[in-house]
């Protein structure tokens, strides 16, 4: 029986329920998604979205409780055989043993994998070959994340999972690590990203989904998830009256002026020129056109009210 | 290089840096039954009371020390350092992922057999009556006491609780030696026959001295066999039995 496959990764109606009876939880909600070959897929949301829990179903660790799921038009449980040697996979948290080197690690994984790369060869392009023969256990955080990026990229994968790929890296290693996941990329490497910084997800993702409690509740490239929210001006404005300025709202938050505009250089503009002609000093002038930390924010916000909204600009920080 | 190959070569690695492990796998299971030989030596010969407990106390300590307490201990580090649920994203199996811990402790097994058979014979000792029953004995015996490894890693947290969770099955090993049983009433003499380690002592016997009791006739080659039913059942029994309840009950991650 042939199978009709629209994107490498097809995730249709997926729930994942852990527990049962009146304990139950139910992490991932109704959930469909496809992911196209040689894409750069981001799944971003708060803690508790349901990120991992989906990317475990996915991957074939473990089971929908609704739904289906497919790779490269193969279910990942059922022919495990034959999809694991295309993927390779970066957990949040996986360990490696902490008496090995690393380069024993890789080696090791490496035998695990039906066509793998030369172990010294990879820990080279995760920046760690001076650090081939230092024990796991006295690797920094950063660079373990980086071995645990190697052993995912080792056996060649054709679909590579990144889950928090650079948590706990210093700015340098995140930026080498996203060089080395844009290379991979441009080599037709199909990628599923889920990440907490939301600069990483503008820079990296062709298209990416938001989840929020176990559900997808925005989906597109950057600029579709982004078009529609307000770009947004803060000052400092004691005592002063501002005119009317067209398309925007303001607001005071934290003691600030607020302006909401979806056009931000007219209003911008228009500020600007009000103040030059009343003579009037803006302090702590701070113009963003909407991103999406905006988007992000304004989720919580809309799903869950001014607690929520308060928690994910926490998170998102 | 097999999936196997490539973590029993690790968990060799890892043994080797472990010194406690690493006395308890090289010279525990040495040390006495090798002792024993020399001090039961009588006229340049070995009687074949002294050859059996000579070699009880190797089976004891060769699969309590090298292979249960290693391996509950590798199970348990590895499910705890995250390791286990690692290699699961990968292509190795369930079992390629359990097996290789094992193979260090079946291989150090093999070739400990060797060096004490060959102190036994070296020093007077008779040849084995039926070698296959004891390869048996051994071979069964180590992959008995790793599977229950497999079971008693289910509810070890790591490598020092392990000192504790093993208590049971070693205090369980130790109730089938020669010496509990000479000293229990006999209404639990068929029970103890029973326990793991009274069945591995009982193929070891037969198939070296070619009886379980030193002070009778010893048996035939073929006699052997069909004495060896029992504990070769109870072996079966012990590791279809732990294997059946490791599948179901193995953990592959540190509980929440």
């Amino acid at each position: 029986m042939s199978t009709r496959v629209d994107g490498i990764i097809e995730v249709t109606g997926m729930t994942r329920r852990y527990g049962s009876g009146r304990g139950a939880f139910e992490a991932v909600s109704d959930l469909s998604l496809s992911v196209e070959e040689g894409e750069l897929f981001g799944l971003l949301g708060t803690n508790g979205a349901g990120k991992t829990s989906t990317l475990e179903v996915i991957q074939g660790l473990s089971r929908p409780s609704q739904g289906t799921v497919s790779i490269m038009g193969m279910d990942p449980i059922a022919q495990r055989r034959e999809v694991r040697p295309t993927l390779g996979i970066m957990l949040q948290k996986g360990g490696l043993p902490s008496d090995l080197t690393t380069l024993e690690s890789v080696e090791m994984w490496a035998g695990t994998c039906s066509n793998p790369l030369p172990a010294r060869d990879v820990l080279a392009r995760v920046d760690l070959a001076d650090r081939a023969d230092t024990r796991v256990k006295f690797l920094s955080g950063g660079e373990q994340r980086r071995l645990d990026l190697a052993c995912a990229i080792i056996g060649q994968p054709r679909v590579l999972f990144l889950d928090e790929p650079t948590t706990g890296l210093d700015p340098e290693s995140r930026r080498n690590t996203w060089r080395l996941i844009e290379e991979l990329r441009a080599s037709g490497v199909t990628i599923m990203l889920t990440t907490h910084y939301l600069d990483e997800a503008e820079r990296l993702c062709d298209r990416l989904a938001i989840m929020h409690r176990g559900r997808v509740v925005r989906s597109g490239t950057v600029a579709d998830v982004v078009a529609g929210h307000p770009a947004r001006i803060r000052l400092d404005l004691p005592d002063v009256r501002l005119p009317e300025l067209a398309g925007a709202s303001v607001d005071i938050e934290d003691g600030r002026l607020v302006i909401d505009t979806s056009s931000l250089q007219d209003t911008l503009t228009e500020l600007l020129l009000w103040a030059q002609r009343s003579g009037v000093r803006i302090d702590g002038l701070d113009a963003r056109a909407a991103s999406l930390e905006t988007v992000f924010l304004s989720i919580a916000d809309e799903f869950d009210g001014r607690n929520q909204f308060e928690n994910s600009k926490e998170v998102a920080a | 290089m097999s999936t196997s190959t490539a973590l029993a070569r690790a968990e060799f690695t890892l043994l080797v840096r472990n010194r406690v492990l690493l006395f308890n796998a090289l010279v525990m299971p040495l040390l006495f039954p090798v002792a024993f030989l020399f001090i039961g030596r009588e006229n340049g010969s070995l009687p074949d009371a002294t050859v059996s407990s000579a070699l009880e106390v190797f089976a004891l300590f060769l699969l309590v020390f090298l292979v249960y307490y290693n391996l509950l201990s590798a199970y348990a580090t590895r499910r705890d350092e995250l390791v286990l649920k690692r290699l699961r994203t990968g292509e190795a199996t369930d079992n390629e992922i359990l097996l290789g811990p094992a193979i260090p402790s079946f291989a150090l097994t093999t070739v400990l057999t060797i060096v004490v058979a060959a102190f036994v014979i070296a020093l007077g000792g008779s040849l084995p009556v039926n070698p296959v029953l004891l390869i048996a004995a051994l071979g069964g015996g180590a992959a008995m006491f790793a599977a229950l490894a497999l079971i008693t890693s289910t509810f070890t947290r790591n490598a020092e609780a392990a000192q504790i969770t093993s208590m049971p099955v070693i205090l369980l090993a130790m109730a089938g030696t020669s010496f509990m049983r000479s000293i229990a009433p006999d209404s639990l003499g068929t029970v103890i026959e029973l326990t793991p380690f009274a069945a591995v002592l009982d193929l070891v016997d037969l198939g070296w001295i070619g009886r379980t009791d030193p002070a009778a006739a010893p048996l035939s080659f073929a006699e052997t066999f069909s004495e060896s039913t029992t504990p070769l059942l109870v072996t079966t029994a012990w590791i279809v039995g732990s294997i059946v309840i490791a599948k179901t009950h193995f953990r592959w991650e540190p509980r929440a």
